[in-house]
């Protein structure tokens, strides 16, 4: 691992205590220039994470805060009419910042959704025919409840697909809940965060990481993956070809993350479980993550190129 | 920073440097910076510890203060002090070395230098260099890249360059390629970069616009002057005629003519000097180094003169003149008539002889000459006593004062040199009424039999008389032939000096017109290659046809077909060949199976990482497994090269430690 990579993991791991592979996996997301879906209950540091990513690499934040009445332009902007110009003039939403924190992503409408996750996928916005580029990096952390069933509005697949990863975050350990529990609110430490990293240096690395090799047995070795979650006799639908290519992409950024220059296949079995859980749609209803379970499953029966 | 990775640095510092104090422009005074650059480099590459950055500040500072001085107080050319800074700098940087980015100004200074040494030099040596630094820079910055790529990546070890020596040849060669197309086909420029040119001229090229006689030594320079190509090569001695004198004041030489430059008539980059065309006539082709003499040499009886200039100039003695030529090299071809020409103007300045000694003079070649009756056996008699009769020799003492040095080399002393001679036989033809003058230029040469030209160097400098007969200036030579035969010398020089002229004529002195000639040769060229294609397409399908005339045509395609893909096949296998792995996994395969043979729970489907786990769980040694581990993945999956020596004697130790 390099060494500004090194500093960013362990200042994530000093706000977010014992959970170290959540913190890898969201560093690993950003290096791939995707974007990150946490899945949990209310209160176990979700937020706290992005805010700290934000911080600990000196990229702008901002925080939406998805309710049934949030309209579209209520995140990318609106054109404001200015009298001393006589003229329309764009006022920017709060999506136009480095990491935005979508929170509670499924508590709003579709329509306002669906205006997001276009975002997402195209890294600019339309307004009134005019088209605004994003600023990059550019990554987007969204949070669902599981358990809050009451006025949501439950993601389409279409649009999970669009989220590179799918991570939980779940209960700490209890000698970390302990300490946490003294500690209160982390807001305040985060505020104190020294940057350790800038966006300039993570647009490199995330350059580097589109260039990091992959041998022809590992693309065989990942396809075999995803063939076999559309044969398997409990999915309904398989892995996508995009949700093959954002595999392949999470992979290089675990082996740079690793400081590889190349890909291994424990870089495809670590990622694939967490990029292909929230693709996949199995025949009975169930959590994501029991379909995290079963492409587990999948891979333990996959032979490994030697 | 690996330790190949300095040492090439301090070897580009050093060549840049060198290259730049072999041109002789740089003030001695700089050169300890050189030795002080040399001690910084090996402290360098024996690691220790570099230049604290307020020293280093400090100095550099101090090196532009005295760069500024140098500039606009002391050598006064920006230029040269560049040089002088470079080497300065060079010294500073090589105590400064501490990222591994540092080396990039290191290759900039050098290139700089070498850029500031194109400027001094035209020597073909310096061509070789530059090629060699070429190569060095390519080298190094590759090198500098993959060490970059290394640290981004946070790996310890540098990334392995691979194919790096193909790729490096292949750059090369197409810098050399695509360097040499450009200079083919840019347009020429008329001056140098600079503005100012610093080659020196040959100074006091053995020849002079003057001619003093009471000098008392001659030196024998062996320094090039020109190389004569003649077509057709006819036997000497030849005469490369200069300037013709036509006054004299009893001691010196001088033309009185000098101010009647006229421009030549031109057609294109020709020049006439004639408007009768005669069909015999000799074609020189002449490489003259840079002369401080506008004069441009060349056999007798001119008539037309190619060269790329503004304008030539001729006065009424027939020199030559390029104006505004300063020290350059040029580059000319002049073709001179075999035959005699009637020339139409004679002017009395010719007979001009200093009353003194035309008293002396006339009784004495009346007497020599009574009996013979034309002019010209007259001229031939006196040329023939002075060879006979006088000795020729480099040391001529002073004459005493009040004695001219004509009488005094024909009634005392009896021995001088060509200018002793020329003079003599002109004012003796001048003091029975034969117009006469003294020509300056050069003589003789040596041949070079390798590429068939004339080497002329300054001691070939040579003056002899040219009198005017029968309505034409013929041409007499007095001066004895030297005694000594030159000897042929060894076949290296001649191949050298061969290597030399060409570098001279077809790098240094390229010219529109041999861009010219270059391209209307490549089109020929493509024209006959095109119809060469043509008629052998013609004659193979003839062949073919006649050959396959018997044979089923069905049959026929399908050999052709199968060899295709025969052919194809055989280029996918060369294609697609890379190093084997086999070796690679076959030991990760054996580790694996003996820990499954333990019990462990190895399926195909674990990973390395799997592997690992489980096999620190049997008790392997820790370092040992990651470092096997390590080098089977790198080697598997990154496909970088690797030790196999060493991995092979990591899973012996391993399987020891099974047990």
């Amino acid at each position: 691992m390099n060494e500004p990579l090194k500093r960013l993991k362990s200042t994530l791991d000093s706000i977010i205590l014992g959970k170290e592979d959540v913190t890898k996996f969201s560093i690993v997301t950003l290096l791939a220039r995707g974007h990150l879906l946490i899945e949990d209950i209310p209160g176990v540091g979700k937020t706290t994470l992005a805010y700290a990513l934000a911080k600990a690499t000196s990229c702008t934040f901002q925080r939406i805060q998805f309710t049934s009445d949030l309209l579209p332009s209520d995140i990318i902007g609106v054109n404001v009419y200015n009298p001393e110009k006589r003229d329309f003039e764009f006022k920017p939403g709060p999506i136009f910042a480095n990491i935005v924190l979508a929170d509670e992503i499924n508590r709003t409408n579709p329509k306002t959704q669906s205006a997001l996750l276009e975002a997402m996928n195209e890294r600019k916005v339309s307004v009134d025919r005019k088209t605004y580029e994003l600023p990059e990096p550019f990554m987007i952390i969204a949070t669902q409840n599981p358990v809050e069933y009451y006025g949501t509005f439950p993601l389409p697949e279409s649009q999970l697909d669009r989220f590179m990863m799918h991570l939980r975050i779940g209960y700490p350990e209890p000698e970390f809940e302990k300490k946490a529990l003294l500690k209160g609110s982390r807001f305040e430490e985060i505020e104190k965060l020294s940057p350790v990293i800038g966006p300039e240096e993570i647009m490199r690395m995330q350059a580097i990481v589109s260039e990091i090799k992959v041998h022809e047995d590992i693309l065989k070795y990942l396809h075999e993956i995803i063939l076999a979650t559309r044969r398997h006799e409990m999915i309904r639908l398989g892995v996508s070809p995009r949700g093959g290519q954002l595999c392949l992409q999470a992979a290089r950024a675990h082996a740079f993350f690793n400081g590889r220059d190349f890909v291994t296949p424990d870089d495809i079995k670590t990622v694939a479980p967490l990029v292909f859980g929230h693709r996949i749609i199995l025949k009975t209803k169930t959590y994501i993550t029991d379909a995290t379970e079963i492409i587990r499953e999948i891979i333990s029966r996959i032979p490994v190129p030697v | 920073m690996p330790r190949r990775y300095k040492v090439l640095t301090g070897l580009i510092a050093l060549s840049g440097s060198l290259t730049l104090i072999f041109t002789g422009e740089l003030n001695p005074v700089y050169y300890p910076f050189l030795f002080l650059m040399i001690y910084g480099y090996i402290r360098l590459i024996k690691n220790k510890p570099q230049g604290s950055r307020f020293v280093i500040g400090l100095s550099s500072i101090a090196g532009l203060f005295i760069f500024f001085i140098d500039a606009f107080l002391i050598t006064e050319d920006y230029l040269v002090s560049v040089g002088h800074l470079s080497l300065v700098f060079h010294a500073i940087k090589s105590f400064d070395i501490k990222e591994p980015y540092d080396p990039l100004q290191v290759y900039f200074m050098a290139l700089l230098q070498l850029v500031v040494a194109s400027e001094f030099t035209t020597q073909m040596l310096f061509g070789a260099i530059i090629i060699l630094f070429i190569f060095l820079f390519i080298y190094v910055m590759i090198m500098a890249h993959h060490i970059k790529t290394s640290l981004q990546l946070g790996l310890s070890t540098p990334l392995e360059a691979r194919g790096l020596k193909n790729s490096l040849i292949l750059l090369v060669i197409s810098t050399v390629v695509l360097s040499a197309v450009f200079f083919i086909s840019l347009p020429r420029l008329k001056y140098g970069l600079w503005g100012k040119s610093h080659i020196k001229g040959i100074k006091n090229a053995g020849f002079s616009e003057r001619m003093d006689l009471s000098s008392g030594e001659l030196k024998l320079d062996p320094s090039v002057v020109m190389r004569v190509e003649l077509r057709p090569m006819i036997k000497g001695p030849h005469y490369w005629r200069g300037m013709a004198l036509d006054y004299f004041d009893g001691r010196q030489w001088s033309n009185s003519f000098i101010e009647t430059r006229k421009v030549l008539n031109r057609r294109g980059d020709e020049f006439l000097l004639r408007t009768q065309i005669t069909e015999d006539s000799i074609e020189q082709e002449i490489l003259l180094e840079p002369v401080d003499s506008d004069i441009l040499f060349l056999m007798d009886r001119p008539v037309s003169i190619n060269i790329t200039a503004q304008r030539l100039e001729r006065d009424l003695s027939g020199t030559i003149y390029l104006p505004k030529k300063g020290a350059r090299r040029i580059h000319y071809i002049v073709r001179s008539s075999i035959q005699l020409l009637p020339e139409d103007k004679f002017h009395p300045q010719y007979l001009q002889i200093p009353p003194s000694l035309k008293e002396a003079l006339k009784p004495f070649t009346e007497g020599l000459v009574s009996g013979i009756k034309t002019d010209r056996e007259k001229a031939l008699f006196i040329e023939s006593f002075l060879k006979k009769n006088y000795t020729y020799s480099l040391t001529v003492t002073e004459p005493p004062s009040g004695v001219d040095p004509v009488s005094y080399f024909l009634f005392e002393e009896k021995k001088g040199y060509c200018e002793h001679y020329a003079s003599a036989m002109v004012l003796m033809l001048r003091a029975i009424g034969i117009p006469a003058r003294v020509v300056t230029g050069f003589s003789g040469g040596q041949i070079n039999s390798i590429g068939n030209y004339i080497i002329v160097r300054q001691k070939d400098a040579h003056s002899w008389v040219e009198a005017w007969i029968n309505q034409s200036w013929l041409r007499f030579d007095p001066t004895p032939s030297e005694l000594t035969a030159e000897s042929e010398p060894p076949k290296l020089f001649l191949y050298l000096d061969y290597l030399k002229l060409k570098w001279q004529r077809y790098v240094v002195s390229f010219s529109r017109e041999d861009q010219k000639r270059i391209l209307e040769g490549i089109k020929t060229l493509t024209e006959e290659i095109n119809i060469i294609i043509k008629d052998s397409i013609i004659l193979a399908s003839r062949a073919i046809k006649r050959a396959i005339s018997g044979v089923p045509v069905p049959l026929f395609f399908l050999v052709i077909i199968s060899s295709i893909i025969l052919g194809l096949l055989s280029l996918k296998i060369t294609f697609l060949k890379r190093p084997s792995h086999k070796e690679v996994s076959l030991y990760y395969v054996r580790l694996k199976r003996l820990l499954k043979k333990r019990g462990l729970p190895i399926e195909d489907s674990s990973t390395a990482m799997d592997v690992f786990n489980y096999g620190l769980l049997s008790g392997l040694p820790e370092e040992e497994l990651e470092e096997f581990i390590k080098i089977y993945l790198s080697a598997r999956f990154g496909e970088k090269k690797m030790d196999l020596k060493h991995y092979r004697e990591l899973f012996r130790r391993l399987k020891r430690a099974q047990g």
